[in-house]
């Protein structure tokens, strides 16, 4: 069973590009063109994700993910402004919505994000103090890292990249979303910044093992997890 | 240039009165002389009655009788015989030559029975049988009024001089402080807060006249300001959406590519379009925070922490490419900032010196306080830039070499600014000998909550 996002979205080309990009990566899709005929498709309940615009017709972003939250409907919903920086996404983090992206965005960095929204709904939340993907194990606990049973060091920077990494194996994960992820910063830092740090990481946990698990996902980020 | 307006000042008003006070004097000293010859030729037409109805002999009785009755008064009469001898009158020597025609004399004598010499004014008359006779008068007058204008003189200078001076010193500070409020808004918008404006008084001279010019050159400048921020701005908002479309056009046909050449191009344009909309988010945060947009989000943030991260984050790239990156260890540097802005713009910072300080080794993050303000500093010890040249680099896509082709959007910099001036402060570069060194300067807010 795929999926179902709805986008509601009021500038149509933006709305068909999200909606066929979607469609193309196996999600069902609806499209609403202002706030009002979003907010009435989304108290149906039935979606996965809602990828919403902040600047609509008639009623305002902030406003139906309000009404949403108000009428008891826990959809994650992923914010899109053309409003621009970290301000209006506290403000949308306050208001309910689970996360955010600022236009002008690359639509694998949507993609991406809203995979690992519907994960964490569907998953929940446990504490654990093991985390395991493939034959790569962490110890939150001992801060202990092991492939295949061979013991790996790590510098303080390298495990929490790979902690992060590791809580969303399988899942892809963007460059923007490591430096939020780790460091706390929302923004683009340079081209190579991010890869120097994961080809750092991949020296020590790949490197000497025959299977890579660390992958590089092209124009997107990267994934851990076992090769599909 | 006051002390010498001053000085013109005073000279034109305390010059005037002096010339004035001369001219009076002059005036005064020749209505005087005037007044004396007139007494002078009465008394010679007196005489000369005497002399016309009864000769010689009258004129001499004449003579003897006005002297009876006043021997020492203002009064000189002489008569001469033709040969030269005084026949009668108050002088015992005949002044001046043997002029024959009537003349007026100007000398200073002693008559008969005087005991000092006196300042006269005399008029010899030649008669028809060759006798002369004089008539003359002392001109004792004139030293009172000299004395009377050397006081006008001395009052002059003590009443009129400090008087004018006084005016001038008021004049030139009412000038001053209206000049000097005037400099002082011109100085605030200068310094970027464009709103500010000259008061105008309800007067209509020239001062008024200069503010309302001044002000309505200001509203201009306002509103060209404005409309080039409203320009960039709706450029940048506009720009997003295809770019974002771009993005997605190319990332979807990178995917879908077959062909190992088409894919690689395609990959590079995808790069590229990361770039640009990199670039155009900086543009859109610099503009945000020109605006004063995010002050509401500032918070109590650790600034060594904040340079750790930073260490951390670029730590890695900076060794790829040759640099150390070192922050030095501060000790409870705690201000009120947004620290993802400020984090972001020192980010940008490092990129810029990785990129531009080539054959440096070193980039040092470094914050302290000083005085008032707290500094953060990003040094390194590459080429560096030229004094002149650094007004240049901090222009919003300004580059400093316009034939390097390095990836450098130039927004670094200008982000840092806008990110300083969001906070109050402001940004300085500065030569780190060899090298160029960044400080961010902000306002200790810190130091408040630590008292």
């Amino acid at each position: 069973m795929s999926r179902k996002i709805l986008v509601i979205e009021d500038d149509a080309t933006t709305g068909s590009f999200i909606a066929r990009g979607l469609d193309e990566h196996g999600f069902a899709v609806d499209k609403a063109g202002n706030g009002r005929d979003g907010l009435f498709l989304a108290t149906d309940g039935t979606y996965d994700a809602i990828v919403l615009d902040r600047m609509l017709p008639q009623m305002d972003g902030m406003a139906v993910l309000g009404a949403l939250r108000a009428a008891g409907i826990e959809t994650p919903v992923i914010i899109l402004s053309a409003l621009g920086t970290a301000d209006d996404r506290i403000d949308g983090l306050n208001a309910g919505c689970d996360d955010y992206l600022v236009k002008p965005f690359a639509f694998a960095e949507l993609l991406a994000r809203l995979r690992l929204l519907m994960r964490k709904s569907g998953g929940g939340t446990r504490t654990t103090t093991e985390l395991a993907c493939g034959d790569l194990e962490m110890n939150l606990l001992t801060r202990q890292v092991r492939r295949a049973g061979r013991t790996i060091e790590l510098q303080p920077r390298e495990y929490r990249l790979l902690e992060y990494l590791m809580r969303h194996a399988g899942q892809v994960v963007t460059r923007t979303m490591l430096l939020e992820g780790v460091w706390d910063y929302h923004f683009d830092p340079g081209s190579n910044v991010i890869d120097v740090h994961i080809s750092r990481l991949r020296k020590k946990i790949d490197e000497t093992f025959p299977e890579p698990i660390l992958h590089t996902v092209r124009g997107a980020g990267y994934r851990l997890g076992s090769t599909r | 240039m006051a002390r010498r307006l001053a000085a013109l000042l005073f000279a034109a008003i305390f010059l005037p009165t002096l010339a004035m006070l001369g001219f009076m004097s002059f005036a005064s000293a020749r209505t005087l002389a005037a007044e004396r010859a007139s007494l002078v030729s009465e008394l010679r037409d007196e005489l000369m009655s005497e002399y016309v109805g009864d000769g010689p002999r009258g004129l001499t009785a004449a003579i003897r009788d006005r002297l009876k009755f006043n021997p020492l008064g203002e009064e000189v009469m002489s008569y001469a015989t033709p040969k030269g001898t005084i026949v009668a009158g108050n002088l015992a020597v005949w002044p001046g030559g043997s002029n024959r025609r009537a003349r007026w004399l100007e000398t200073s004598l002693r008559r008969t029975g005087d005991r000092d010499y006196r300042p006269v004014i005399l008029l010899i008359t030649p008669l028809p049988d060759g006798s002369r006779l004089l008539t003359g008068h002392v001109a004792s007058g004139g030293a009172e009024l000299r004395a009377a204008n050397q006081w006008a003189f001395l009052l002059a200078l003590g009443i009129a001089g400090p008087l004018a001076l006084g005016l001038v010193l008021a004049l030139l500070r009412l000038i001053e402080r209206r000049v000097a409020r005037i400099a002082e808004i011109a100085e605030r918008v200068g310094e970027g807060d464009l709103a500010r404006r000259v008061e105008v008084g309800d007067g209509d001279d020239a001062f008024a006249r200069l503010a309302r010019g001044f002000n309505g050159m200001l509203d201009k400048i306002e509103a060209l300001v404005v409309e080039l921020r409203l320009v960039t701005d709706g450029l940048a908002h506009d720009l997003r959406s295809p770019i974002t479309r771009l993005q997605s056009v190319i990332e979807r046909a990178a995917a879908g590519a077959r062909d190992p050449g088409a894919r690689a191009a395609l990959e590079s344009a995808q790069h590229e379009a990361a770039g640009l909309q990199a670039m155009l988010t900086t543009a859109l945060q610099i503009s945000r925070a020109e605006a004063g947009i995010g002050r509401d989000r500032f918070d109590k943030v650790d600034l060594s922490a904040v340079l750790a991260d930073l260490v951390e984050i670029y730590g890695p790239a900076a060794e790829e490419s040759g640099f150390v990156l070192t922050a030095e260890p501060a000790d409870g540097v705690v201000v009120s900032v947004h620290r993802e802005l400020l984090g972001q713009a020192l980010g940008n910072l490092v990129e810029n010196a990785l990129r531009h300080a080539e054959g440096g080794s070193r980039i040092a993050l470094r914050v302290a306080r000083e005085r008032e303000a707290v500094v953060i500093t990003v040094a390194d010890d590459g080429p560096g830039i030229a004094g002149d040249r650094r007004e240049d680099a901090l222009r919003r896509f300004g580059r400093l070499d316009p034939s390097r082709h390095s990836s450098g959007h130039g927004l670094g910099l200008s982000l840092a600014e806008a990110a300083a001036r969001l906070h109050g402060g402001r940004i300085e570069l500065d030569d780190a000998g060899p090298g160029l060194v960044v400080r961010v300067i902000l306002p200790d807010t810190g130091a408040e909550t630590r008292r």
